[in-house]
């Protein structure tokens, strides 16, 4: 993670162009969410969801090993990676056993997580993203900066850009002309790879079904073209049944974007069986840990409930703001607050704690009724752990005696009359101006009064 | 890890339990809920079509093989080949298509697929609430045809209906009695992107058209 959340989110702050493409794609994503309230009950559904997540939780080990017996059964071959590197070895040996050259890649943020791409790359396998803003951000050579939209950060004469570079012509930037270049231009890597990797929405457990959603389609050709298909699966990312999916689906198409269905729900069983003209010889399921199971026993433990719609993003008032970038890590908004620091505790990422308001509108959106502000705060009573500053301590003193909390009051009534905006140089105080009473006295003295 | 270890290290996380959150407690909830709709639904084909049509696709209904001929001409449309899964819906019109004299491929994989204009399949059923078309690589034997040509046209019959997802998802074993095809996909309108600066396009990697013939013959 570079620099501090401090300057990256006073980068992202000073980003006129970046400002006005997230206030657009934020206020979109919200908008088409509401176009799609056409369910009754789903306050219920959100309520139940809660509580399967955590059915699945409390039997998870379990649920895995049936999963991974009936992947087995069809046909699948299931690898176990304790972490980032143990992933990365297992899709690169299979990579080196197949002799690939091209990878083909539908949208992950795991693979973001454990930097799969890189990995590939080291060992001169060409590796291709082929959603369409995954592949923006590629060819930019930048990173993702929404779950659901990776470069909603890009105008599209940037992207005409990028694409004319490739192309060696010039493109208008039309989305329309763009993303006929990308589906042709992609459409021959499909063709060439040796090997598809996805990431996974759910598992089903009683089946060993991989479920996937995309609207572009390019979750179908990564399961249908390339010889090899590889998942690499979150290992929380899974239901036990048929049941829990079809009200997980209820929820997550039209928290992320509005949709009843996305355009396309792909659920694999195994690879191409006998008498299927296509579709892969071999399917690998690579179910990852990297700090999943130390959330596990925590008060964070619900934050494994998530699945990634990425609703409190777009709400958040923080990251309509500075957007996905500053967070400095694959995850953004509430969500990415919250995990971050649960996967990798480090200084860096423990500061996200700060990046959020506490205003709560992440749980209120959240399908699966995460209680995000209270895991925030959780992280922020751990920074704390070290003891307040004086100054709290200190404030803490006098406001638990009643006589010096009327005083002090007192005092700040006359004192917030006389101090300058600027009276402690800070960076708190840069953004803020000192509240001015109005009337006077105490709010307790005017109730007293009867001037209220 | 091995599989063993990788368990026994989630299994000793479990078992410490799962810390109550005191601001917002977990409620139990003892069955799983299926979606209550706000709109009733009462007419399986016309709510399919439709939804069909809010989706983008382009829904035709079909009670004669006149009808279904009209159907086929439009979306041919001069083209010299199609390419057609093995899905039984897709008899219908195979002798429609040998009096076009237009080439039928029937493709051994995506690569031959590459210069197709038109995929012809069946279904293995449809979804009213939602316009959605299910194809199973089990009885069509491709997962290409519905996929690589630009222009996917879907035979379903109007039997084979069903009103929500929900449906479909909760009679798993009903459908698929040998258990989940090694391929199933829910088909809902055609390929759609929004990743340039959140404008709709259409035909990213599937089809740019989804014509739906809904056979009531």
């Amino acid at each position: 993670m570079s620099d501090d959340l401090r300057t990256r989110a006073t980068e992202a702050l000073a980003d006129r162009g970046l400002h006005e493409a997230l206030a657009r794609a934020t206020d979109r994503f919200v908008e088409i969410r509401r176009a799609g309230d056409d369910v009754a009950n789903l306050d219920a559904l959100k309520r139940a969801a809660r509580w399967q997540r955590h059915r699945v939780m409390e039997r998870l080990p379990e649920i895995l090993e049936r999963f991974a017996d009936a992947v087995g059964r069809a046909g699948g071959v299931v690898h176990w990676a304790a972490d980032a590197a143990e992933a990365n070895d297992i899709v690169g040996d299979l990579a080196a056993r197949h002799a690939v050259r091209t990878v083909v890649k539908s949208k992950s943020m795991l693979t973001e997580e454990i930097g799969l791409n890189e990995a590939l790359e080291a060992v001169g396998i060409d590796v291709v993203e082929t959603d369409l803003g995954e592949w923006i951000v590629q060819l930019a050579g930048d990173r993702p900066s929404h779950i659901l939209g990776p470069a909603i950060h890009y105008t599209r004469e940037r992207v005409a850009e990028l694409f004319s570079a490739r192309a060696g012509e010039e493109l208008p930037p039309d989305p329309e002309v763009l993303c006929a270049y990308a589906r042709a231009s992609l459409r021959e890597r499909f063709l060439e790879a040796d090997m598809g990797i996805s990431g996974c929405n759910f598992g089903v457990a009683e089946t060993g079904t991989v479920v996937l959603v995309t609207n572009e389609g390019n979750g179908r050709m990564v399961t249908s073209v390339p010889p090899i298909h590889v998942v690499v699966m979150g290992m929380e990312r899974i239901v036990e049944t048929w049941d829990q999916l079809d009200l997980m689906m209820t929820l997550l198409p039209r928290s992320a974007t509005g949709q009843q269905l996305s355009v396309y729900t792909t659920q694999v069983t195994g690879p191409r069986r006998d008498g299927e003209i296509d579709g892969p010889d071999e399917l690998h399921v690579v179910i990852v840990d990297n700090g999943r199971s130390h959330v596990l026993g925590t008060g964070a433990h619900e934050m494994l409930h998530c699945i990634r719609c990425s609703a409190c993003l777009n709400v958040c008032p923080v990251y309509r703001q500075i957007g996905g970038h500053a967070y400095g890590s694959v995850y953004s908004g509430p969500m990415g607050a919250v995990l971050t620091p649960l996967l990798d505790p480090s200084p860096a990422a423990t500061e996200l704690a700060n990046a959020s308001s506490l205003c709560s509108a992440c749980h209120e959106v959240c399908p699966v009724g995460i209680p995000l502000q209270d895991l925030l705060l959780l992280r922020r009573a751990d920074n704390a752990a070290g003891g307040a500053p004086a100054a709290f301590r200190a404030w803490a003193k006098v406001w638990s005696r009643p006589a010096a909390y009327r005083a002090s009051i007192a005092a700040v009534q006359t004192g917030a009359r006389m101090v300058p905006d600027t009276f402690v140089p800070s960076a708190w105080t840069d953004g803020r101006t000192v509240p001015r009473p109005r009337g006077r006295g105490s709010l307790r003295e005017r109730l007293a009064r009867g001037e209220i | 890890m091995d599989r063993d270890a990788f368990l026994a290290r989630v299994r000793r996380r479990v078992d410490l339990g799962f810390p109550p959150n005191a601001a917002h407690p977990l409620a139990r909830v003892d069955d799983v809920p299926e979606a209550v709709y706000t709109e009733p639904l009462d007419d399986l084909v016309g709510a399919f079509v439709a939804a069909v049509r809010r989706q983008g696709g382009e829904p035709h209904r079909a009670t004669t093989m006149e009808a279904l001929e009209t159907v086929l001409d439009d979306v041919l449309a001069g083209a010299g080949t199609v390419a057609v899964s093995a899905d039984p819906e897709v008899a219908l019109v195979t002798d429609l298509l040998d009096d076009r004299s237009i080439d039928i491929v029937h493709p051994r994989g995506a690569n031959e697929l590459a210069d197709v204009p038109i995929g012809v399949t069946g279904a293995a059923g449809a979804i009213a609430r939602t316009g959605t078309v299910v194809v199973a690589s089990s009885r069509a034997a491709s997962r290409s045809v519905s996929l690589i040509p630009p222009v996917h046209l879907a035979l379903v019959p109007a039997g084979s209906i069903v009103a929500t997802p929900s449906d479909w998802w909760r009679n798993m074993d009903d459908r698929h009695p040998d258990g989940p095809p090694s391929q199933l996909v829910f088909i809902t309108g055609p390929s759609k992107s929004a990743d340039i600066e959140l404008t709709l396009t259409v035909g990213v990697h599937g089809p740019k058209r989804l014509v739906v013939v809904v056979w009531e013959g």
